[in-house]
Protein backbone atom coordinates (compact mmCIF):
# COMPACT_ATOMS: atom_id res chain seq x y z
CA UNK A 1 0.00 0.00 0.00
CA UNK A 2 1.65 3.21 -1.11
CA UNK A 3 -1.18 5.70 -1.16
CA UNK A 4 1.20 8.60 -0.63
CA UNK A 5 3.06 7.61 -3.81
CA UNK A 6 -0.16 7.53 -5.86
CA UNK A 7 -1.14 10.88 -4.41
CA UNK A 8 2.30 12.28 -5.21
CA UNK A 9 2.07 11.09 -8.79
CA UNK A 10 -1.39 12.51 -9.47
CA UNK A 11 -0.48 15.78 -7.74
CA UNK A 12 2.73 16.07 -9.74
CA UNK A 13 1.12 15.51 -13.12
CA UNK A 14 -1.61 17.96 -12.20
CA UNK A 15 0.81 20.70 -11.18
CA UNK A 16 3.56 20.20 -13.75
CA UNK A 17 2.64 20.71 -17.41
CA UNK A 18 5.80 19.04 -18.74
CA UNK A 19 5.31 15.96 -16.59
CA UNK A 20 1.66 15.83 -17.59
CA UNK A 21 2.58 15.81 -21.27
CA UNK A 22 5.22 13.18 -20.63
CA UNK A 23 2.72 11.04 -18.72
CA UNK A 24 0.20 11.19 -21.54
CA UNK A 25 2.89 10.00 -23.98
CA UNK A 26 4.58 7.38 -21.82
CA UNK A 27 2.66 6.42 -18.69
CA UNK A 28 4.90 3.50 -17.73
CA UNK A 29 8.01 5.63 -17.61
CA UNK A 30 6.38 8.18 -15.28
CA UNK A 31 4.86 5.43 -13.10
CA UNK A 32 8.34 3.90 -12.77
CA UNK A 33 9.44 6.94 -10.77
CA UNK A 34 6.97 6.18 -7.98
CA UNK A 35 7.05 3.29 -5.54
CA UNK A 36 3.82 1.64 -6.52
CA UNK A 37 2.62 -1.90 -5.97
CA UNK A 38 1.67 -3.97 -9.03
CA UNK A 39 -1.98 -3.64 -8.06
CA UNK A 40 -1.73 0.14 -7.88
CA UNK A 41 -0.02 0.31 -11.28
CA UNK A 42 -2.80 -1.73 -12.83
CA UNK A 43 -5.51 0.44 -11.25
CA UNK A 44 -3.79 3.58 -12.54
CA UNK A 45 -3.13 2.23 -16.03
CA UNK A 46 -6.69 0.94 -16.35
CA UNK A 47 -8.04 4.27 -15.05
CA UNK A 48 -10.06 2.16 -12.62
CA UNK A 49 -11.75 5.06 -10.82
CA UNK A 50 -13.81 2.82 -8.53
CA UNK A 51 -10.77 0.67 -7.70
CA UNK A 52 -8.66 3.71 -6.91
CA UNK A 53 -11.42 5.16 -4.73
CA UNK A 54 -11.71 1.81 -2.91
CA UNK A 55 -8.04 1.79 -1.91
CA UNK A 56 -8.38 5.31 -0.56
CA UNK A 57 -7.21 7.73 -3.25
CA UNK A 58 -8.42 11.18 -2.23
CA UNK A 59 -11.46 12.13 -4.33
CA UNK A 60 -10.11 15.57 -5.25
CA UNK A 61 -7.01 14.03 -6.77
CA UNK A 62 -8.96 11.12 -8.23
CA UNK A 63 -11.26 13.52 -10.03
CA UNK A 64 -8.26 15.30 -11.56
CA UNK A 65 -6.93 11.93 -12.69
CA UNK A 66 -10.24 11.24 -14.42
CA UNK A 67 -10.22 14.67 -16.09
CA UNK A 68 -6.80 13.84 -17.51
CA UNK A 69 -8.49 11.04 -19.47
CA UNK A 70 -11.42 13.21 -20.50
CA UNK A 71 -13.88 11.56 -18.10
CA UNK A 72 -16.90 13.86 -17.72
CA UNK A 73 -18.74 14.42 -14.44
CA UNK A 74 -21.84 12.26 -15.08
CA UNK A 75 -19.69 9.36 -16.25
CA UNK A 76 -17.33 9.81 -13.30
CA UNK A 77 -20.22 9.86 -10.87
CA UNK A 78 -21.58 6.64 -12.36
CA UNK A 79 -18.19 5.00 -11.79
CA UNK A 80 -18.48 5.76 -8.06
CA UNK A 81 -22.12 4.69 -7.78
CA UNK A 82 -21.39 1.68 -5.56
CA UNK A 83 -19.92 3.91 -2.81
CA UNK A 84 -23.01 6.03 -2.28
CA UNK B 1 -7.40 49.74 20.20
CA UNK B 2 -8.15 47.36 17.40
CA UNK B 3 -11.75 46.62 16.63
CA UNK B 4 -13.46 43.66 15.01
CA UNK B 5 -15.37 45.72 12.46
CA UNK B 6 -17.01 43.23 10.11
CA UNK B 7 -17.71 39.51 10.07
CA UNK B 8 -18.91 37.72 6.98
CA UNK B 9 -19.11 34.17 5.67
CA UNK B 10 -19.81 32.96 2.17
CA UNK B 11 -19.37 30.24 -0.37
CA UNK B 12 -16.17 29.96 -2.39
CA UNK B 13 -17.84 27.93 -5.10
CA UNK B 14 -15.61 27.92 -8.21
CA UNK B 15 -18.47 26.66 -10.41
CA UNK B 16 -19.47 30.32 -10.73
CA UNK B 17 -16.45 30.69 -13.01
CA UNK B 18 -16.04 27.16 -14.31
CA UNK B 19 -19.55 26.82 -15.58
CA UNK B 20 -20.07 30.49 -16.31
CA UNK B 21 -23.12 29.95 -18.44
CA UNK B 22 -24.31 26.89 -16.57
CA UNK B 23 -26.78 28.55 -14.21
CA UNK B 24 -30.08 30.09 -15.28
CA UNK B 25 -30.11 33.90 -15.37
CA UNK B 26 -32.33 34.19 -12.28
CA UNK B 27 -30.00 31.99 -10.23
CA UNK B 28 -27.00 33.95 -11.45
CA UNK B 29 -28.63 37.20 -10.37
CA UNK B 30 -29.58 35.79 -6.97
CA UNK B 31 -26.00 34.62 -6.42
CA UNK B 32 -24.44 37.95 -7.37
CA UNK B 33 -27.05 39.81 -5.28
CA UNK B 34 -26.08 37.70 -2.26
CA UNK B 35 -22.41 38.62 -2.74
CA UNK B 36 -23.46 42.29 -3.18
CA UNK B 37 -25.46 42.23 0.02
CA UNK B 38 -22.55 41.14 2.17
CA UNK B 39 -20.21 43.43 0.23
CA UNK B 40 -22.35 46.45 1.18
CA UNK B 41 -22.01 45.71 4.89
CA UNK B 42 -18.35 45.06 4.37
CA UNK B 43 -17.78 48.35 2.53
CA UNK B 44 -19.58 50.38 5.19
CA UNK B 45 -17.39 48.82 7.91
CA UNK B 46 -14.26 50.49 6.41
CA UNK B 47 -12.02 47.59 7.26
CA UNK B 48 -8.23 48.05 7.24
CA UNK B 49 -7.27 44.41 7.11
CA UNK B 50 -9.04 41.10 6.53
CA UNK B 51 -8.46 37.75 8.22
CA UNK B 52 -9.70 34.96 5.95
CA UNK B 53 -10.50 31.60 7.50
CA UNK B 54 -10.61 29.13 4.63
CA UNK B 55 -9.24 25.84 3.40
CA UNK B 56 -6.81 24.73 0.78
CA UNK B 57 -7.86 21.96 -1.63
CA UNK B 58 -4.62 19.99 -2.00
CA UNK B 59 -2.96 22.87 -3.78
CA UNK B 60 -0.65 24.63 -1.34
CA UNK B 61 -0.71 21.78 1.15
CA UNK B 62 -0.32 18.12 0.36
CA UNK B 63 -0.17 14.83 2.22
CA UNK B 64 3.57 15.22 2.75
CA UNK B 65 2.88 18.15 5.10
CA UNK B 66 -0.65 18.81 6.31
CA UNK B 67 -1.25 21.34 9.08
CA UNK B 68 -4.58 21.45 10.91
CA UNK B 69 -4.43 25.25 11.31
CA UNK B 70 -1.84 27.36 9.53
CA UNK B 71 -1.25 31.11 9.27
CA UNK B 72 0.23 32.49 6.05
CA UNK B 73 3.00 34.85 7.13
CA UNK B 74 4.33 36.74 4.12
CA UNK B 75 4.24 40.14 2.41
CA UNK B 76 2.18 39.00 -0.57
CA UNK B 77 0.49 35.97 -2.01
CA UNK B 78 -0.98 35.01 -5.35
CA UNK B 79 -3.85 32.90 -6.55
CA UNK B 80 -5.59 30.95 -7.83
CA UNK B 81 -3.56 27.93 -9.01
CA UNK B 82 -2.83 27.60 -12.75
CA UNK B 83 -5.44 24.90 -13.41
CA UNK B 84 -8.08 27.00 -11.65
CA UNK B 85 -7.06 30.07 -13.64
CA UNK B 86 -7.21 28.12 -16.91
CA UNK B 87 -10.82 27.29 -16.10
CA UNK B 88 -11.77 30.95 -15.65
CA UNK B 89 -10.94 32.29 -12.19
CA UNK B 90 -9.07 35.60 -12.56
CA UNK B 91 -5.50 35.75 -11.31
CA UNK B 92 -4.60 38.16 -8.51
CA UNK B 93 -1.68 39.25 -6.39
CA UNK B 94 -2.89 40.04 -2.88
CA UNK B 95 -1.06 41.96 -0.17
CA UNK B 96 -0.72 40.15 3.12
CA UNK B 97 -0.72 42.08 6.41
CA UNK B 98 2.61 40.67 7.52
CA UNK B 99 2.59 42.29 10.94
CA UNK B 100 -0.89 41.07 11.83
CA UNK B 101 -0.10 37.60 10.47
CA UNK B 102 3.03 37.39 12.62
CA UNK B 103 1.16 38.73 15.64
CA UNK B 104 -1.69 36.21 15.20
CA UNK B 105 0.84 33.40 15.04
CA UNK B 106 2.75 34.55 18.13
CA UNK B 107 -0.29 35.60 20.12
CA UNK B 108 -2.08 32.39 19.19
CA UNK B 109 0.82 30.30 20.43
CA UNK B 110 1.07 32.27 23.66
CA UNK B 111 -2.66 31.62 24.21
CA UNK B 112 -2.22 27.87 23.70
CA UNK B 113 -3.47 27.79 20.14
CA UNK B 114 -0.71 25.97 18.27
CA UNK B 115 -0.79 27.38 14.78
CA UNK B 116 1.57 26.14 12.12
CA UNK B 117 2.83 28.83 9.77
CA UNK B 118 3.83 29.06 6.12
CA UNK B 119 6.05 31.72 4.58
CA UNK B 120 5.77 30.39 1.04
CA UNK B 121 2.30 29.47 -0.12
CA UNK B 122 -0.33 30.38 -2.69
CA UNK B 123 -4.06 30.69 -2.17
CA UNK B 124 -6.58 28.75 -4.21
CA UNK B 125 -10.21 29.46 -5.12
CA UNK B 126 -11.26 29.29 -1.46
CA UNK B 127 -9.65 32.72 -1.01
CA UNK B 128 -9.74 34.21 -4.49
CA UNK B 129 -13.42 33.62 -5.35
CA UNK B 130 -14.79 35.54 -2.32
CA UNK B 131 -12.11 38.25 -2.63
CA UNK B 132 -13.04 38.74 -6.28
CA UNK B 133 -16.59 39.61 -5.23
CA UNK B 134 -16.06 41.32 -1.85
CA UNK B 135 -12.84 43.31 -2.38
CA UNK B 136 -12.43 43.39 -6.17
CA UNK B 137 -9.81 46.15 -6.00
CA UNK B 138 -7.67 43.79 -3.88
CA UNK B 139 -6.50 46.83 -1.92
CA UNK B 140 -7.32 45.41 1.51
CA UNK B 141 -4.44 43.32 2.86
CA UNK B 142 -5.36 39.87 4.09
CA UNK B 143 -4.14 37.32 6.61
CA UNK B 144 -4.86 33.78 5.43
CA UNK B 145 -5.67 31.18 8.06
CA UNK B 146 -5.80 27.73 6.49
CA UNK B 147 -7.99 25.14 8.19
CA UNK B 148 -7.72 21.52 7.11
CA UNK B 149 -11.34 20.86 6.11
CA UNK B 150 -10.85 18.29 3.36
CA UNK B 151 -8.05 15.87 4.26
CA UNK B 152 -9.14 13.68 7.19
CA UNK B 153 -8.35 13.42 10.01
CA UNK B 154 -9.87 16.89 10.46
CA UNK B 155 -9.69 19.17 13.47
CA UNK B 156 -12.93 19.18 15.45
CA UNK B 157 -15.74 21.72 15.48
CA UNK B 158 -14.99 22.54 19.10
CA UNK B 159 -11.38 23.29 18.17
CA UNK B 160 -12.65 25.63 15.44
CA UNK B 161 -14.76 27.34 18.09
CA UNK B 162 -11.64 27.76 20.25
CA UNK B 163 -9.83 29.28 17.27
CA UNK B 164 -12.61 31.85 16.89
CA UNK B 165 -12.41 32.74 20.58
CA UNK B 166 -8.65 33.13 20.45
CA UNK B 167 -8.85 35.32 17.33
CA UNK B 168 -11.41 37.56 19.03
CA UNK B 169 -9.31 37.86 22.20
CA UNK B 170 -6.23 38.75 20.16
CA UNK B 171 -8.14 41.43 18.25
CA UNK B 172 -9.76 42.89 21.37
CA UNK B 173 -6.43 43.04 23.22
CA UNK B 174 -4.54 44.52 20.30
CA UNK B 175 -3.20 48.02 21.05
CA UNK B 176 -3.01 49.08 17.38
CA UNK B 177 -5.68 51.37 16.00
CA UNK B 178 -7.04 48.97 13.35
CA UNK B 179 -10.40 47.93 11.99
CA UNK B 180 -10.19 44.22 11.36
CA UNK B 181 -12.60 42.12 9.31
CA UNK B 182 -12.98 38.35 9.42
CA UNK B 183 -14.35 36.22 6.63
CA UNK B 184 -15.06 32.49 6.55
CA UNK B 185 -15.46 30.77 3.22
CA UNK B 186 -16.97 27.45 2.20
CA UNK B 187 -20.16 25.49 1.90
CA UNK B 188 -22.38 23.59 4.31
CA UNK B 189 -22.80 20.51 2.14
CA UNK B 190 -20.40 19.93 -0.73
CA UNK B 191 -18.69 16.95 -2.32
CA UNK B 192 -15.68 17.39 -4.58
CA UNK B 193 -14.75 14.42 -6.72
CA UNK B 194 -16.49 11.85 -4.53
CA UNK B 195 -19.60 9.69 -4.96
CA UNK B 196 -21.88 12.58 -3.87
CA UNK B 197 -20.52 15.06 -6.41
CA UNK B 198 -23.15 17.63 -7.46
CA UNK B 199 -25.48 16.50 -4.65
CA UNK B 200 -26.37 18.46 -1.54
CA UNK B 201 -27.67 17.10 1.77
CA UNK B 202 -30.75 19.31 1.98
CA UNK B 203 -31.83 18.06 5.39
CA UNK B 204 -28.43 18.74 6.94
CA UNK B 205 -28.26 22.14 5.22
CA UNK B 206 -31.64 23.09 6.74
CA UNK B 207 -30.53 21.96 10.18
CA UNK B 208 -27.33 24.00 9.94
CA UNK B 209 -29.14 27.06 8.54
CA UNK B 210 -31.66 26.96 11.38
CA UNK B 211 -28.91 26.77 14.00
CA UNK B 212 -26.89 29.49 12.26
CA UNK B 213 -29.95 31.76 12.15
CA UNK B 214 -30.06 31.64 15.96
CA UNK B 215 -26.29 31.68 16.38
CA UNK B 216 -26.73 28.40 18.27
CA UNK B 217 -23.05 27.61 18.44
CA UNK B 218 -23.16 24.80 21.01
CA UNK B 219 -25.88 22.95 19.08
CA UNK B 220 -23.97 23.50 15.85
CA UNK B 221 -20.89 21.94 17.40
CA UNK B 222 -22.94 18.99 18.61
CA UNK B 223 -24.38 18.51 15.14
CA UNK B 224 -21.14 19.03 13.21
CA UNK B 225 -19.16 15.98 14.19
CA UNK B 226 -16.54 15.00 11.64
CA UNK B 227 -18.63 11.97 10.71
CA UNK B 228 -21.76 14.06 10.17
CA UNK B 229 -19.96 16.72 8.15
CA UNK B 230 -18.28 14.18 5.89
CA UNK B 231 -21.54 12.30 5.35
CA UNK B 232 -22.86 15.52 3.78
CA UNK B 233 -20.00 15.49 1.24
CA UNK B 234 -16.25 15.08 1.42
CA UNK B 235 -15.63 18.87 1.57
CA UNK B 236 -18.40 19.64 4.06
CA UNK B 237 -15.71 20.05 6.72
CA UNK B 238 -15.73 23.62 5.39
CA UNK B 239 -18.24 24.24 8.18
CA UNK B 240 -15.17 24.46 10.43
CA UNK B 241 -14.44 27.83 8.80
CA UNK B 242 -17.99 28.99 9.51
CA UNK B 243 -17.89 27.79 13.12
CA UNK B 244 -14.65 29.72 13.63
CA UNK B 245 -16.19 33.03 12.58
CA UNK B 246 -19.43 32.37 14.44
CA UNK B 247 -17.27 31.95 17.51
CA UNK B 248 -15.56 35.33 16.97
CA UNK B 249 -18.97 36.93 17.54
CA UNK B 250 -19.68 34.53 20.41
CA UNK B 251 -22.62 32.87 18.72
CA UNK B 252 -24.46 36.08 17.79
CA UNK B 253 -27.28 35.60 15.30
CA UNK B 254 -26.31 36.87 11.85
CA UNK B 255 -27.91 39.99 10.40
CA UNK B 256 -28.20 38.39 7.00
CA UNK B 257 -28.25 34.68 6.22
CA UNK B 258 -29.27 32.90 3.08
CA UNK B 259 -28.71 29.75 1.11
CA UNK B 260 -28.81 30.23 -2.65
CA UNK B 261 -29.66 27.03 -4.51
CA UNK B 262 -28.48 27.66 -8.06
CA UNK B 263 -29.09 25.10 -10.74
CA UNK B 264 -25.76 24.08 -12.24
CA UNK B 265 -23.73 25.95 -9.63
CA UNK B 266 -25.04 24.23 -6.49
CA UNK B 267 -25.99 25.38 -2.99
CA UNK B 268 -24.19 28.42 -1.62
CA UNK B 269 -24.52 29.94 1.88
CA UNK B 270 -23.99 33.63 2.72
CA UNK B 271 -24.04 35.43 6.08
CA UNK B 272 -22.98 38.67 7.69
CA UNK B 273 -22.82 39.94 11.24
CA UNK B 274 -22.59 43.45 12.60
CA UNK B 275 -20.27 43.64 15.55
Amino acid sequence: MSLLEIHKMIYAIDMDDALRTEFLHDKESVLDRYQLTDEERVLLLNVDIAGLYRIGVHPMLLYHYGVLYGIKRPEYKKMLKEFR
Amino acid sequence: MAKLASVIACTHNPNIFWAGNGAPELDRQRTFAAFDEIKKGWDSAAVDTLIIVANDHLNTFFFDKMPAFCVGVSEKTTGPFPREHERGIPKYEVNVDYQLAKDLLEEGLSRNFDFAYAQEYRVDHAFIVPLHFITPSMETPIVPIFVNCVCPPLPTSSRAMQLGRVLRQIIDDRPHDERIGIMATGNISIDVGGPLIDEYDKQYESQVMELLSRGAMDDLIKLCTTEKMLSAGNASGEMLNWITVLSTVNGKAPDTLKLIEAEGWGDMPFASWTV
